[in-house]
């Protein structure tokens, strides 16, 4: 009875900007685990499956945002001026409780096949990335963001295979359905020198693929050691394959608000515009040891190294009409949006208690950031994190595992310092002719030439995770 | 004789990666005369960054290979190096303080004045070739008046799928790049395999004007090549290039159907970047004057009829789609199973269109059929001045194929420019936009 454990455990956050550091996190997870979750973590742990075995998990995730933001000069944007902004709020919410295939579900069915193979397949998100803040004409974030919903969902076959009694070798291809939603205002007179910020002189994009995406490709490998108490895991993941570790979206619900409500489209083809959004991401290093203290007790330790630095901008291209409109003329019909990442260490220390009918755990993770603190904007909100957890699992039944988890993640709050964003920069390049030899045209060239997003910036984010294995 | 056979990718990157920097903005050029004297309509020039300050350069998509001569010009030909090409705003050619617009570091390059381009005194010092714009979706405006400039803008892939652009009245013409063969060094110390990179796309070169309004078109099942006009053609964009290019076996094909006698035209010079002329070796060519000029995909199906019969069809297709108040019917020879054939998007261009003819063996044809694997053979150049009033994205990276995206400038008229998005073979009424109309199919296939 109660079987369920309504356990204060551990697990999934969406971490860094991108990345999802709890895929498949049951509090006890990890590079060293052979359990299904190995197929993110280590494709090298499939080899410790025992008979088939089913897992479904789904966390309910949330996220809040406080910014305040820099005040700012009226007519050039820059700080700091007479215009003062409020605080801005902005959240989000995650849970696959109405559709699987969403961030915070995790699916995997396998097996261990004659102590000599492992196989499964899982769905999950390793990649997500979620917030909306406030959408009025003049709220203090828009130029970096209003809404943002940036899903990738892997179908993942993994294999492993015991190479001797002590070593295990794994591997995994993904394939990588990503899909997007992207809102955010862009300042159509700063290439004019101002006036700054301007919700007269402003067009909201609104970008969003439809429909399933062809897939992108990535590989996991890993290898996993054991010797008497010890064990020691270690994993790659890489970016996009083909493609340099580029993501390219065809956004096919394009629409663009003008100032003046200037037409893009003519009247007998509404639907005219078509986009592209562009961007990298990371590859991952994994590596993770764990000793068994005693009969009960376990320790671990674990370090993720998150390759972001190819993450350095999302590009926008948008197509429209063959006729002339604005689009392309008073209109960009090119985008870039700095980013300017660079890679991060997820470190993670756990102690597990177990007595074969119930296990709990305790885990603090701490994360670098991944956006130095001048390129941090509404669109990138990072910083050094702290995250406690906690998680609880037992056996229901013989072959019927309940488990859940709780993480409270907490960053350090980051005030930016001099903003990496010139709005100046558009109207210094403007006059120089567009001359990559100027500072300010390899601004914006880079994406940098878009409003300051100098202030402070707070995020807090919590997770619960309920999860079940089955052995079937 | 030490022979190394390179692989241009490694001697494109020779042990350092390439850098290639620009932003998402046009990049404005000039152009060359189409021919000496002759209108500044012709091959597009940027200008480029060299020891002796900023020098022209020439933009040509048909160019096999993209060169930069570290000295003055004209000089003795080099062989490769890794080096830089810094590209500036062409727009005025004689200012020294040009906006610099792309930074291509570490790339391959020829140590190689390229020829002449459109009259004896405007010499490159170098090409921007097709190994070096393949690595983008190039976007390319060709105003058909002199005082706009023309531009390129450099996008990493163009967004929208073949049948988004039909429906914003662009035309997609999917293309393989071809380009590929062998070079060597004058003394035969070293060659290298240059990249495909060039775009080659089928051509109905000189057929009848058509409209609406003319009479009915009759055409039995089996009919369809009987009544096509024009001489089907491949040929290459060249941006690089003025006039239309043909070689005189392909002339000697069309001026029948044109009623022009073969040796028709007047005597002149052609300025190529493919050709430098010497005393001996004058940069003779005759031009002639041609109607239109109809450009379809270079890829081939199997329900691939050939540039001049797919042009038929669409027309018929279209008088039907025009005429349907009138109780007009498809073809027999347009049917299939009851339902109107899809048609390929083509761009129509018309002028006159200035076109020069060349020797089959000249240089400039002998560069452009020398794939190392069989290829159907190449006709001529669709140069920069037979394209006025287009605009042409070439979507290198588009896959399956390459893709060619046109469409007309605004201003320009059927008599002039036409783009001709595929219409796909439309039932009953299914509507969709053909020919520039929103069109819904009620009309029925006729009887035989």
């Amino acid at each position: 009875m109660g079987a369920t454990a309504i356990a204060l455990a551990a697990v999934q956050a969406n971490a860094g900007p991108l990345d999802d550091p709890h895929v498949g996190d049951t509090g006890f997870s990890g590079p060293t685990t052979g359990d299904l979750t190995a197929v993110y973590w280590n494709p090298a742990g499939l080899g410790l499956l025992q008979g088939p075995q089913m897992m479904l998990g789904g966390s309910l995730h949330t996220t809040s945002v406080t910014v305040e933001r820099s005040s700012i000069d009226s007519q050039t944007g820059t700080n700091p001026g007479g215009s003062a902004f409020p605080s801005s709020t902005g959240s989000a919410t995650t849970h696959p409780f109405r559709s699987p295939f969403v961030p915070g579900s995790f699916f995997a069915l396998g097996a261990g096949i004659g102590r000599r193979f492992g196989i499964a397949v899982a769905l999950y998100s390793p990649f997500s990335t979620r917030l909306d803040m406030s959408s009025a004409a003049d709220a203090p974030t828009r130029y970096h963001l209003v809404s943002m919903r940036l899903d990738h969902m892997a179908l993942t076959p993994g294999i492993a295979i015991h190479a001797s009694d002590s070593i295990q070798l794994g591997v995994a291809t993904g394939f990588l359905f990503p899909s997007a939603h992207l809102v955010f205002d862009e300042d159509l007179a700063m290439a004019q020198g101002g006036p700054a910020e301007a919700p007269a002189t402003s067009a909201r994009y609104d970008l969003a693929t439809r429909g399933v995406i062809a897939p992108s490709y990535f590989l996991s490998v890993g290898a996993d050691y054991r010797r008497g108490r010890f064990a020691l895991g270690i994993a790659y993941t890489s970016a996009p394959l083909g493609t340099g570790g580029a993501m390219n979206l065809p956004m096919d619900n394009v629409r663009i608000g003008a100032p003046g409500d200037q037409a893009m489209c003519t009247a007998d083809q509404p639907d005219c515009l078509f986009g592209q959004v562009s961007y990298h991401l990371p590859s991952i290093y994994s590596l993770g040891s764990s000793w068994q203290a005693s009969r009960r007790w376990s320790i671990s330790g674990m370090v993720r190294w998150l390759r972001y630095g190819s993450h350095d901008k999302v590009s926008i291209l948008i197509s429209g009409p063959g006729s002339q409109t604005v689009l392309g003329q008073s209109v960009p019909d090119h985008l870039v949006l700095y980013r300017g990442f660079v890679d991060s260490l997820d470190v993670r220390g756990r102690v597990v208690f177990d007595n074969k009918q119930f296990r709990a755990s305790g885990t603090l993770r701490v994360e670098t950031s991944a956006v130095p603190a001048s390129h941090v904007n509404a669109a990138a909100i990072d910083g050094t994190k702290l995250e406690p957890s906690i998680a609880a699992e037992m056996h229901v039944w013989r072959q019927l595992r309940l488990g859940a988890s709780y993480a409270f993640r907490w960053m350090l709050p980051v005030d930016t310092g001099t903003s990496v964003f010139d709005p100046t920069a558009a109207s210094t390049c403007n006059a120089a002719r567009g001359d990559l030899a100027t500072p300010a045209c390899r601004a914006r060239m880079d994406g940098q030439a878009r409003p300051s997003a100098a202030g402070t910036y707070h995020m807090w984010q919590q997770t619960l995770t309920v999860y079940t294995t089955v052995g079937l | 004789m030490r022979r190394w056979i390179l692989l241009s990718v490694l001697f494109a990157s020779c042990g350092s990666e390439q850098s290639l920097e620009h932003d998402l903005d046009a990049i404005y050029l000039d152009r060359a005369p189409v021919q000496p004297g002759g209108a500044k309509q012709g091959g597009l020039l940027a200008l480029v960054g060299t020891q002796a300050g900023l020098r022209p350069l020439l933009v040509d998509t048909a160019f096999p290979y993209s060169s930069l001569a570290r000295g003055d010009c004209p000089s003795t030909p080099g062989w490769t190096y890794t080096g830089r090409m810094d590209v500036y705003d062409g727009s005025n050619q004689t200012d020294p303080t040009a906006p610099l617009r792309a930074d291509f570091n570490n790339v391959g390059l020829f140590d190689i004045c390229p020829g002449l381009a459109g009259d004896a005194a405007t010499q490159p010092y170098g090409v921007l070739g097709g190994p070096l714009l393949s690595n983008f979706a190039v976007d390319f405006k060709f105003p058909r008046s002199a005082s706009e400039p023309a531009s390129m803008t450099l996008w990493p892939g163009f967004p929208g799928s073949d049948d988004q652009l039909a429906e914003n009245g662009q035309v997609a013409l999917r293309f393989e790049p071809r380009g590929s063969f062998t070079v060597a060094q004058g003394n035969g110390e070293a060659s290298l395999a240059l990249p495909n990179s060039r775009v080659v796309l089928a051509a109905c070169a000189g057929p009848r004007a058509a409209a609406t309004t003319d009479p009915m078109q009759a055409c039995l099942r089996g009919e369809t090549g009987l009544r096509s006009s024009g001489e089907n053609m491949m040929l290459a964009i060249g941006t690089g290039e003025g006039p239309l290019v043909l070689s005189q076996s392909a002339w000697e094909r069309l001026a029948p159907t044109l009623g022009i006698a073969a040796d028709a035209g007047t005597t002149g010079e052609l300025y190529t970047p493919f050709f430098s002329p010497t005393p001996d070796r004058p940069p003779a060519a005759r031009f002639v004057s041609m109607p239109r000029l109809a450009l379809f995909q270079g890829t081939t199906d199997s329900n691939w009829m050939g540039p001049c019969s797919e042009l038929a069809r669409a027309r018929r297709i279209e008088w039907v789609l025009a005429n349907q108040a009138n109780g007009s019917c498809f073809q027999a020879c347009d049917v299939s199973g009851g339902q109107p054939q899809a048609t390929r998007p083509y761009l129509e261009l018309a002028g006159p269109l200035w076109a020069a003819i060349v020797p089959d063996t000249s240089d400039i044809i002998r560069s452009l059929n020398a794939d190392v694997a069989a290829k159907p053979h190449v006709d001529g150049i669709v140069g920069a001045a037979t394209l006025a009033g287009t605009r042409l994205r070439i979507d290198y990276q588009a896959t399956p194929q390459g893709r060619a995206i046109a469409n007309c400038l605004d201003g320009e008229t059927r008599d002039t420019c036409f783009a001709a998005p595929s219409c796909p073979g439309l039932g009953q009424g299914q509507s969709h936009t053909c020919f520039g109309q929103p069109w819904t199919r009620s009309a029925p296939a006729c009887k035989q």
